[in-house]
């Protein structure tokens, strides 16, 4: 094989280090062009490898703060966990006609102040509407404000009058409101577009104002938490007895009527414009961009 | 322990599945290099790469238990990758005020040059960077690095010669 500068180039695209066979070294000692070529690929790729390299030191200190970390969220695990257990008990014995009834007065409310508006629904996804399954592809359907909805399978999008939009995938009943969303059970990802600020989340201990662009909720049923990774929000007791804001770096946990405020490092977060939260079990945590 | 003998040990893939501490470890071990030498090169800053490696190894924990029983060292690279993508969004901000296709990303020029690389890399777009350390520091063949990237060979292989080029280029012009 007749060795040439094309040939040669072609060989350090193949090769992933510098070895080279014999049969170039003759057309190296003839050609300064591709001496200098590899001298210079040599050369980058070494100071490139010492770069890149990692030391066994920072390899152990990261190891050992993954361990932590991973510990820390396996021990908060457990303890919803647990606390979901004896919440459930005692969920179980108010049995429903409480709940039922705020519902009822709220829907009522809901009512009253959303009538005349609507959302539009696209799919992917199956859905129950009016006690009927309806499949929505790409063309949507309309959902009236206060009319209450179950996702069934799929990505729904749901998206306002002024574009705003909001994308649930998974399972959940829920209604949709002008500025508000209600959410009832299930288990889904929450994905709201950065210009959806003002919005307001809604669970069974407070409201929840959306300021800033990302959240993450962490709802059980013996407490909610929001932590607030870039922007800020308003948050209130459902009975207005408190009420405040909470910034980047802030949780807010509610709790046996008590609120707990801690601050956290927002370097982990790795959230990408809107509000991101996935339930899976009784655990509401970040949605994993995998 | 390189990455190369997790593909085939299928006891070790089971007790990763598994999230068993050791096994995740070892995993570890044998693969914090990898996944470094992607984050230092994307990202270009030490500080920024090793809080990165931290973050992907957290993410591939609680990925691990849906590992559908693929090749791993793919599977982990796409993971890093995908993060690097995530964090230069974010940096990127005013630029991707809505969420950029991975695929727009390789037309990006370096981000910001960094003084920890060498000024070849700092001079190739985040592809080039990327499939040079894949290839020559990492050892992946084309056919890896593809299904890392998502990539096919051919393109990955022009990618290759552009950056030998760009650095042929940079001999003449000194």
């Amino acid at each position: 094989m007749k060795i040439n500068c094309d040939s040669f180039i072609l060989l350090l695209q193949e090769n992933p280090g510098s070895r080279l066979p014999d049969n170039y070294q003759e057309h190296l000692e003839a050609c300064r062009s591709c001496r200098d070529l590899l001298k210079a690929h040599d050369h980058n790729i070494e100071e490139l490898k010492k770069r890149v390299a990692i030391s066994e030191t920072t390899k152990n200190n990261v190891l050992s703060k993954l361990q932590k970390e991973i510990a820390r969220e396996k021990a908060l695990s457990q303890d919803i966990g647990n606390q979901s257990f004896w919440a459930r008990l005692n969920i179980f014995r108010l049995q429903v006609a409480f709940p039922l009834l705020v519902l009822v007065i709220v829907a009522g409310l809901f009512l009253v102040e959303d009538s005349g508006g609507s959302v539009q629904l696209t799919g992917p996804a199956t859905v129950l509407k009016n006690s009927q399954k309806v499949v929505l592809e790409e063309t949507g359907v309309k959902l009236d404000f206060g009319e209450r909805i179950s996702l069934l399978t799929g990505q729904l999008h749901l998206t306002w009058k002024n574009n705003e939009a909001v994308l649930i995938d998974g399972r959940l009943d829920f209604a949709v409101h002008k500025r508000n969303l209600t959410v009832g059970e299930g288990q889904a990802t929450l994905d709201f577009m950065p210009s959806t600020a003002g919005y307001v989340v809604a669970t069974r201990r407070a409201t929840f104002t959306i300021l800033g662009t990302t959240i993450v909720l962490d709802l059980s049923d013996s407490s909610d938490s929001i932590a607030v990774l870039k922007g800020k929000v308003a948050w209130a007791l459902n009975d207005k007895s408190r009420a405040g804001e909470a910034t980047a770096g802030t949780r807010i946990i509610l709790k046996n009527g008590q609120v707990l405020e801690e601050t956290f490092s927002t370097d982990a977060a790795n959230m990408d414009g809107g509000v991101q939260i996935k339930k899976t079990g009784g655990v509401w945590t970040p949605k994993n961009s995998e | 322990m390189s990455y190369r003998n997790l593909e085939i040990d299928s006891e070790l893939i089971a007790s990763l599945k598994r999230q068993d501490g050791k096994a995740f470890e070892k995993l570890f071990h044998a693969f914090s290099g990898l996944v470094y030498s992607i984050a230092m090169g994307l990202l270009g800053e030490k500080t920024a790469a090793e809080d990165a490696l931290q973050e992907i190894f957290f993410k591939i924990y609680k990925a691990l238990p849906d590992f559908q029983g693929e090749k791993i060292t793919p599977w982990m690279g796409r993971i890093a990758q995908n993060h690097c993508f995530d964090l230069l969004r974010q940096t990127k901000r005013a630029v991707a005020s809505t969420s950029m296709p991975a695929e727009e990303l390789d037309h990006w020029q370096t981000v910001v040059p960094s003084e920890e690389l060498p000024d070849f890399i700092n001079s190739l777009s985040i592809l080039e960077r990327e499939v040079v350390i894949l290839k020559k520091v990492e050892g992946l063949s084309y056919r890896e690095i593809a299904q890392i990237t998502g990539k096919t060979e051919g393109t990955l292989r022009n990618i290759m010669l552009k950056s030998l080029q760009t650095l042929k280029g940079e001999i003449g012009e000194n």
